[in-house]
């Protein structure tokens, strides 16, 4: 598998490097770039399958290569620092990505992930989707793509009621009866989505405040949401669940 | 209450009786007197003179509403001569309207063009024209004027010059209204939640002489009269006599128009004759203060009436007070209570607010001790050539410090449990201890919010005090365990012990009985128990987390 690292640090492309000869010998390096330019010139000199991409390269950003690539047939690997810029759009556009310094076992997971997919290639429409949730933070409600078996879904959060948990599975709940599954945990998403107005109610409860009616005493407490359905409050939860009720209403 | 309402009747009849002010008609040397009677915000000046005969005149007369309106009452006069002065260049700009008796129109935005007199130069008002507006005969006539400037089409100047009798008021009718049945009904058609209730009135005439009982259903007295030459002069008087002595308790002139006749309503509500006594009511053109009512003719149909003493015994009326009293007492307990409650929840707020920061505090206070002995730990390791060991622990030291550094209070018991495998794989390269975690537990339960780095420091105990002393035949044992909606996080090692009661106890142990103190502040619902075994045969530490589950 041809591939590129692209990093403004050498010494970082030199120990990714050495763990990729080491750990993974499938990948063959086809060269590096410590620069947006650069890159471009490697790119269309090596037709690379997949990058190995760092977000900060100098004054210009990873996403900033991308928006210069009309097309993007590759696949890629985000590598970053765990506060960077972009770490959320990342997460929300469900791309892959790897937190510095480099874990080997998580690297070669991703790298064996990249090796297998072949029926759906979504990567150029992925990073697209990336790169317009970044053109447009702020602006709206973001949308959060949900990796199916053969697609991606691409949903905005106001449309989602709530999810829930099912096993290590996280059910979506739209706002059009539509129900969608996703093979991450709701840990997960409850990471991303409680910045952007959910609320966990419940280990396997996650709520988007937006659809809640109100707070019902049944059970220990209980939110009714529009729909008329109730979501169980565990009592761990109620001090936050309240807390974020008492701020929007 | 009606005291005030007593002042404020008096003070506008004071001020009525101000304004009806009789001017001589003629000076010393018998000429008639010019008259400026266009009001004082009007810019435009109106002058009016009367004849001889005229036995009284009262200029500057407001029109109720109307700001610029003035009226002016004269007494038999038969002809007048009204005059306005305006600039000569300006004349084409103004019109004006005529009406005799509210009926005819004998001007109707006409131009001024009857021309009275010039005003020279060397005059007081030189390029100003004085216009006759063409009016004479007033004989028992109501003549109302309009004029304007255009463009201002819309400031009409209001002269109303009456000189006629005021006739007696011809009341039409007087009745009682109370609240009758209400009507509920739905139209499906509007899908509205709400049905349309319409309250129905009881209507009873109000017959002279009649006895009343005022209660919570009443509403009040319509009164209608007939038309009249100038409304606003016509009051509805309302006197109470009580114990020899009269007052009166309601005065108005403020009319209303329904239907399509020329009738004119007015409403005195029940509040103004809801005490016992007599009560007379009388609607009169009311003009002056004095004694002698100039223009009025007599009062007729006055009509008197009693209002009764209310019943000893519980009407509903009663019944509805007494219910609404208790009512009012059961929303006042209830307020009391809510705000009482409120009180405690931002008390509350408050206090876990406090134990937040104080938690933030402790927590970072926890977290050097193992930073630093990670960090030994990567160096021997370099130091030894061991560098896949180094990656290793690296990124498991890389995942630690980012949760540290995540400061988030809470975290999915999943994502503990991986972070005590690394802490303690990491602490296993040093001291070659034995360790087990063992999550009896559903994967659902395992994502879980518990506080964060809540098992650490015991952890760090068990390492310190027994595993790096023990190595190899140290073993150290979690386990996550579920007893009904407890969650029960447990660790066991199999060193020396030590003892419980002792005071000097480590620096992470205080900090961590502090922390969960704090925690128990803010999830009172839910505490966390903490209790702590040391025998011979090593030490039982075990984490009840009560209804997380």
């Amino acid at each position: 598998m041809r591939t590129l690292i692209i990093d403004d640090e050498p010494s970082n492309i030199e120990n990714l490097s050495m763990i990729l000869r080491t750990y993974c010998p499938r990948v063959q390096l086809a060269g590096s770039a410590s620069s947006v330019e650069r890159a471009i010139q490697q790119i269309a000199a090596h037709q690379p399958e997949l990058i190995l991409l760092d977000i900060q390269l100098g004054k210009q950003t990873g996403f900033d290569l991308l928006r210069l690539l009309p097309v993007k047939d590759f696949e890629i690997i985000f590598i970053t620092a765990y506060d960077s810029y972009g770490i959320d759009a990342i997460k929300f556009a469900a791309v892959d990505y790897l937190l510095k310094p480099i874990d080997i076992a998580e690297l070669v997971l991703a790298i064996n992930k990249v090796e297998e997919k072949t029926a759906t290639k979504q990567t150029a429409q992925q990073l697209n989707f990336l790169l317009s949730q970044l053109k447009n933070v702020g602006a709206g409600p973001p949308k959060i793509a949900l990796p199916q078996f053969h697609e991606i879904r691409y949903v905005s959060v106001n449309q989602i009621i709530r999810c829930e948990a099912d096993n290590s599975y996280t059910r979506f709940y739209l706002d059009d009866d539509e129900k969608i599954l996703v093979s991450r945990s709701l840990k997960e998403y409850a990471e991303i989505l409680v910045p952007v107005g959910f609320v966990r109610t419940h280990q396997s409860h996650l709520v988007n405040k937006t659809f809640i009616k109100s707070w019902i005493k049944e059970d220990g407490g209980m939110l009714l949401l529009n729909n008329g359905i109730k979501i169980p409050v565990s009592k761990p939860n109620k001090v936050t669940v309240q807390a974020v009720l008492n701020q929007s209403w | 209450m009606k005291t005030i309402f007593i002042l404020f009747t008096f003070s506008l009849l004071f001020s009525i009786g101000r304004a009806q002010q009789k001017l001589p008609v003629t000076d010393k040397s018998g000429q008639p007197l010019n008259y400026g009677i266009s009001h004082l915000l009007s810019k435009i000046d109106v002058t009016l003179t009367t004849d001889r005969k005229t036995k009284s005149i009262s200029p500057f007369n407001p029109i109720p509403n109307d700001p610029l309106g003035t009226i002016v009452y004269l007494e038999d006069a038969t002809s007048v001569s009204i005059s306005t002065r305006v600039r000569k260049d300006s004349l084409s700009y103004y019109r004006y309207s005529v009406f005799e008796n509210d009926t005819t129109a004998v001007k109707s935005n006409a131009r001024l063009t009857t021309i009275d007199y010039v005003w020279p130069e060397g005059s007081d008002f030189p390029g100003y024209v004085t216009m006759n507006l063409g009016i004479s005969d007033v004989r028992n006539k109501k003549i109302t004027i309009k004029i304007y400037r255009l463009p201002e089409e819309s400031k009409v100047t209001t002269l109303i010059i009456f000189n006629k009798p005021l006739k007696a008021a011809q009341l039409k009718s007087a009745n009682l209204i109370s609240k009758g049945r209400t009507l509920r009904y739905n139209v499906p058609e509007l899908r509205a939640d709400m049905p349309i209730i319409r309250e129905l009135n009881d209507v009873k005439a109000l017959k002279n002489g009649i006895r009343l009982n005022v209660t919570q259903k009443t509403r009040g007295i319509k009164l209608t009269i007939g038309k009249t030459d100038l409304d606003f002069v016509y009051h509805v008087v309302l006197k109470k006599n009580s114990g020899g002595k009269e007052q009166m308790v309601f005065l108005s002139n403020n009319w209303t128009y329904e239907g399509n006749n020329d009738d004119l309503f007015n409403f005195i509500p029940a509040s103004y004759f809801s005490e016992p006594g007599s009560y007379e009511l009388i609607v009169t053109p009311l003009l002056s203060q004095s004694s002698q009512p100039t223009t009025v003719g007599s009062i007729k149909g006055a009509i008197s009436f009693t209002v009764a003493k209310p019943p000893i015994t519980f009407g509903k009326g009663e019944i509805s007070i007494g219910l609404l009293l208790l009512l009012l007492l059961a929303a006042t307990t209830f307020i009391l209570i809510r705000r009482n409650a409120r009180k405690k929840i931002t008390i509350a707020n408050r206090q876990a607010e406090i134990a937040n920061t104080e938690l933030e505090n402790v927590r970072s206070r926890l977290s050097p001790h193992f930073v630093f002995n990670a960090l030994t730990g990567i160096q021997n390791l370099m130091n030894r050539n061991e560098v896949e060991k180094a990656n290793s622990y690296l990124s498991k030291f890389a995942r630690l410090t980012r949760n540290i550094l995540n400061g988030q209070q809470l975290i999915a018991l999943k994502d503990e449990h991986k972070l005590l495998e690394d802490y303690l794989s990491m602490e296993q390269l040093r001291f070659n201890f034995n360790y087990e975690i063992h999550p009896d537990i559903g994967t659902e339960e395992l994502e879980v919010m518990i506080p964060s780095m809540l098992l650490q420091p015991f952890l760090e105990n068990a390492v310190k005090h027994s595993m790096s002393i023990m190595g190899d035949k140290g073993i150290l044992r979690i386990e996550f365990k579920s007893v009904q909606k407890d969650l029960i996080l447990l660790v066991k090692d199999n060193g020396e012990g030590f003892n419980v009661q002792q005071e000097h106890e480590g620096l992470g142990l205080s900090l961590c009985k502090k922390r969960i103190n704090l925690l128990n502040q803010i999830y009172q619902e839910c505490p966390i128990l903490l209790e702590i075994s040391s025998g011979q045969r090593g030490t039982t530490v075990i984490i009840t987390l009560t209804n997380w589950l």
